[in-house]
């Protein structure tokens, strides 16, 4: 498990946003904290916002990190880690809705980091790919969309994905989210049932349903690029196939369906026996739904499936989703011939389970 | 208010088929069809039809915008020129019986592209924006002009996406004809009309140009990967070859794809054959077999997947719109805008058959020349009846969404394009083709759903193709 | 169609329906070849030389079910198209 937080102190009196550098080169910007002393497990750098040190990782592996220096906790946290393909923002941990298995179980109260956050995105490295989550983060909807413009309109290189439940857009937003710059911006939206109530009762908020097509109808009507997720449940595995019919029929404008298998975390982890199928004992739930979708030609994907868990003919629909920071293999897995397509298991899951359902291929 | 932008058929397999106009669909009961006439519609109905996206209120902005981005999908909007068919001689080094163009003999002059055609020709490539190209050459034999053809090919080395298509009878062919089949970048098209026999019949006359044809097809087909070699068969359907010799003949050569095409109504066809002018209930039946007969091979022998070509390019009409560009079959059909024919003198016209029709003498549906232009009052004229949109009769018609417009092949049987559909040969064909096609999409039988999931190129294959509502 | 027929029928049209009748009456011979109809005082007279009477009720009954959709959306049908086309 890569660590996304470490121990730090520093002598600057506010929070502060910084790129670490473990060598001087041409391009120093003045958010450059230059590496002045290391040794096996951190070092010290200096930045413009003050001098501060690292503890518990080597440096070389921190380079080109942007991070947020936080004095007062004495901690840093890295936003942006240089290289790798799974950086995602929190820009709150308040929510208004209440998930049966969510990953991240919201917050009352609300931090407002959305300054930190732009100039972090204005140090990515090129090209770069940034999700954006919360909590809900369209709960601070104009702040959100001002920053993500600017930043978009500053870095004609950057992409974001932003994870939303989609219970606040409105006819207002069109006019700003039909701007060429939102091609750069795909929504990842959660549709749990294409019946409301189901919908509505896994995601814990009465309505949620309709208001979330009250919002479906702004994102089409502003050609908006759409993920649509569901999450494998218990609950919802055998409405798969209804689910995926009623893709083909109303959502056809969405980029790529997203089938999930579990995280055991947050929410789900109290309830996992309760909520998680076991879609390696029985498949057809998924694959029905996968043809259905592939026959009418829309875009599904499959995450969080281990490629041996899944029957051959849908085997390339697993993708390797699971974020390089929270992954981990079964022992078995070292056979495995398709281990690097392979997403393997969240950190967290239970091992005991990882290793019964795997079967090297 | 409430629309159901549903149209019915009557139809042997699926019950009443009831189409929306996005395209999707299902098979209805009597008692259905009984309770939409009767406005009594039950509450499992409204349901249904309501998910299915059959049942739209207008005022529901989700609900509108998500039918209009399904009905876009079926409405073409083409754009920019990518694909050329280029006519670089007239000349042949055979004399088909049934040939559509009327071919040039050997040492005709005056039938190929002259200095200031190819020119011009290399120029108009110039001017495309896209980034990517597909022409197609055609003929007489285009490989009597490997200069002409590696030229064009040349000009094209810009385009990061290339395919060049030679149409060829593969009667002759030199080393330097190789040296250009070996690009990876070119497909080759042949003629296959059956076993020796057939094909000596209809196309090469004498055993050694027939021996010489086989020859060399054995030879590409070994020498290349499979896919980079296609071949059409042209059937008399007065005397069509036997289905099983004729599928046979493919598969003994790792073709996988036999477009069933009956005699063109064009050039030498006819004069020759004079019953070619419709097709009838004959060619429809042999049609039927043949297809059947490929789904009995396919399921016996998984090993390969054959297909009848048009089948499966109406079965992706269906299913996968927007993923086949078959210029025959789609609407609106525009006319000289995504692709053109640059005949042998230059003259540029919309379709291929078009071309034909000019060179038989029937009517000149030219809309330009290669050096000045094609954008003038003859493509307008083209374009403002190339639809099936807003047509009295496919209007009503269940299978519209799937179907296309070729006034281009009105012209050439009727010498007019406001006959009433359905008297056209083209909306008999299809919905002959169509109704087909749903028979299967709702056969139980494990073999049709085998080779219609193989056609559909689907990983699995799904239980069923079609729903049905009770 | 020569000869021989397989079935006629007599439907009633009801009282709603004359408008919708008169046009599947038009138009069922050029979708199904082998039908006619004649439409009458509140009733409509078919025939066919090639499917039985159940079937070619059937085929009556959809024809008339289409015709009336179309009269009951056509307009709107072909303006949301419009909106796309433009």
């Amino acid at each position: 498990m890569i660590p996304l937080s470490l121990p730090a102190v520093s002598d600057a009196e506010q929070p502060f946003i910084a790129r670490l550098r473990s060598s001087a080169t041409l391009d120093l910007g003045e958010r450059d904290a230059l590496l002045i002393d290391e040794d096996e497990v951190g070092g010290s750098y200096a930045a413009a916002d003050g001098l501060f040190a690292i503890d518990g990782v080597p440096a070389v592996q921190l380079d080109g990190d942007v991070v947020l220096v936080q004095p007062g906790p004495g901690r840093i946290e890295r936003l942006l880690r240089a290289g790798s393909r799974h950086n995602t923002l929190l820009v709150t941990e308040r929510c208004d809705q209440l998930c049966v298995m969510c990953s991240q179980p919201p917050k009352k109260t609300h931090v407002d980091r959305f300054d930190y956050l732009e100039q972090a995105c204005l140090l990515a490295e090129p090209h770069s790919l940034i999700g954006i989550s919360g909590g809900e983060p369209t709960l601070y909807k104009k702040r959100l969309l001002s920053m993500v413009e600017r930043v978009l309109t500053d870095r004609p290189d950057i992409q974001f994905h932003i994870l939303t439940n989609a219970q606040h857009f409105d006819d207002d937003d069109i006019h700003l989210l039909r701007q060429p710059l939102y091609r750069r911006v795909s929504w990842g939206i959660p549709l749990y049932a294409s019946d409301a109530s189901m919908h509505d009762e896994i995601v814990g908020k009465r309505g949620a349903f309709l208001r979330l097509f009250e919002s479906f109808g702004v994102l089409l009507a502003s050609a908006a690029r759409v993920e649509l997720r569901t999450v494998l449940l218990t609950s919802n595995a055998d409405e798969l196939p209804a689910l995926a019919r009623f893709i083909s029929a109303k959502l056809r404008f969405i980029e790529v369906w997203s089938l999930m298998q579990l995280e055991n975390t947050g929410f789900a982890k109290g309830r996992w026996q309760d909520l998680r199928y076991n879609h390696g004992s029985r498949f057809e739930p998924v694959a029905e739904a996968l043809d259905v979708m592939n026959l009418n030609g829309v875009a599904a994907q499959l995450f969080n499936f281990p490629r041996c868990s899944v029957p051959r003919p849908y085997r390339n629909f697993a993708v390797a989703s699971i974020s390089d920071w929270k992954r981990k293999y079964a022992p078995a897995c070292v056979t495995c011939t398709e281990r690097e397509l392979c997403t393997g298991f969240f950190e967290w899951h239970p091992s005991d389970e990882a290793e019964a359902e795997v079967t090297p291929l | 208010m409430i629309i159901t932008p549903l149209r019915l058929r009557e139809h042997s397999s699926a019950g009443t088929l009831c189409v929306n106009d996005t395209g999707r669909f299902f098979g209805a009961s009597p008692t259905f069809v009984a309770r939409l006439t009767n406005d009594d519609l039950s509450v499992e109905d409204e349901q249904f039809l309501k998910c299915e996206g059959h049942r739209i209120s207008v005022d529901d902005k989700f609900a509108r915008f998500a039918h209009l981005y399904a009905l876009s999908e079926r409405v073409v909007q083409p754009t920019t020129l990518d694909y050329l068919i280029l006519v670089p001689t007239l000349r042949c080094n055979l004399s088909c019986s049934y040939c559509q163009v009327s071919r040039a003999g050997l040492r005709q002059k005056g039938f190929d592209w002259t200095e200031d055609t190819l020119a011009a020709v290399l120029e108009q490539l110039d001017k495309l924006p896209g980034d990517r190209i597909k022409i197609e050459f055609q003929g007489g034999e285009p490989t009597l002009r490997p200069d002409l053809i590696r030229a064009v090919i040349g000009q094209c080395e810009r385009f990061a996406e290339r395919q060049f298509v030679i149409c060829t009878n593969l009667q002759v062919v030199t080393d330097e004809i190789l040296a250009i089949f070996d690009r990876p970048d070119v497909f080759i098209s042949t003629s296959l009309d059956g076993n020796a026999q057939t094909h000596a019949r209809n196309r090469t006359a004498d055993t050694p140009t027939t021996d010489g044809f086989f020859a060399n097809l054995k030879r590409v087909i070994e020498r290349y990967p499979a896919g980079k070699i296609s071949a059409l068969p042209t059937i008399d359907p007065e005397s069509p070859p036997d289905i099983d010799a004729l599928i046979d003949s493919y598969a003994a050569l790792g073709l996988d794809g036999i477009f069933l095409r009956p005699i063109n109504y064009q050039g030498f066809a006819r004069k020759r054959h004079r019953g070619s002018r419709e097709q009838g209930e004959a060619w429809r039946n042999y049609y039927e077999r043949a297809v059947r007969r490929i789904i009995q091979r396919n399921w016996q022998d998984k090993s390969r997947i054959l297909e009848e070509t048009y089948f499966s390019i109406c079965l992706r009409r269906i299913f996968h719109p927007g993923a086949e560009r078959h210029v025959d079959l789609r609407n609106p059909n525009p006319m000289g805008i995504d692709y053109i024919v640059v005949d042998h003198d230059g003259t540029v016209y919309p379709t291929d058959e078009a071309r034909m029709l000019a060179r038989s003498g029937v009517v000149d549906l030219s809309i330009g020349d290669v050096a000045t232009g094609w954008n003038g009052p003859a493509r307008e004229t083209l374009n403002r009846c190339s639809t099936n949109q807003f047509d009295p009769a496919c209007r009503r018609c269940a299978y519209q969404p799937f179907c296309g417009r070729d006034i281009i092949d009105d012209i050439a049987r009727y010498g007019r394009i406001d006959l009433p559909r359905t008297e056209t040969e083209f909306c008999r064909r299809h919905l002959h083709i169509f109704d087909f096609v749903f028979e299967l999409i709702y056969s139980d039988d494990p073999a049709v759903r085998y080779s219609l999931a193989r056609w559909l190129r689907l990983p699995a294959t799904p239980e069923r193709f079609g729903i049905r509502h009770q | 169609m020569g000869g021989h027929l397989t079935a006629t029928i007599c439907c009633e049209i009801g009282a709603h329906d004359h408008a919708a009748a008169i046009n599947a009456a038009r138009w069922i011979s050029q979708f199904y070849s082998d039908v006619t109809a004649t439409v009458g005082n509140r009733r409509v007279d078919l025939a066919s030389g090639v499917r039985g009477p159940a079937e070619l009720k059937r085929v009556w009954q959809t024809c008339l079910a289409n015709e009336k959709l179309m009269i009951g959306g056509d307009a709107m049908r072909a303006s949301l198209l419009a909106e796309l086309i433009e």
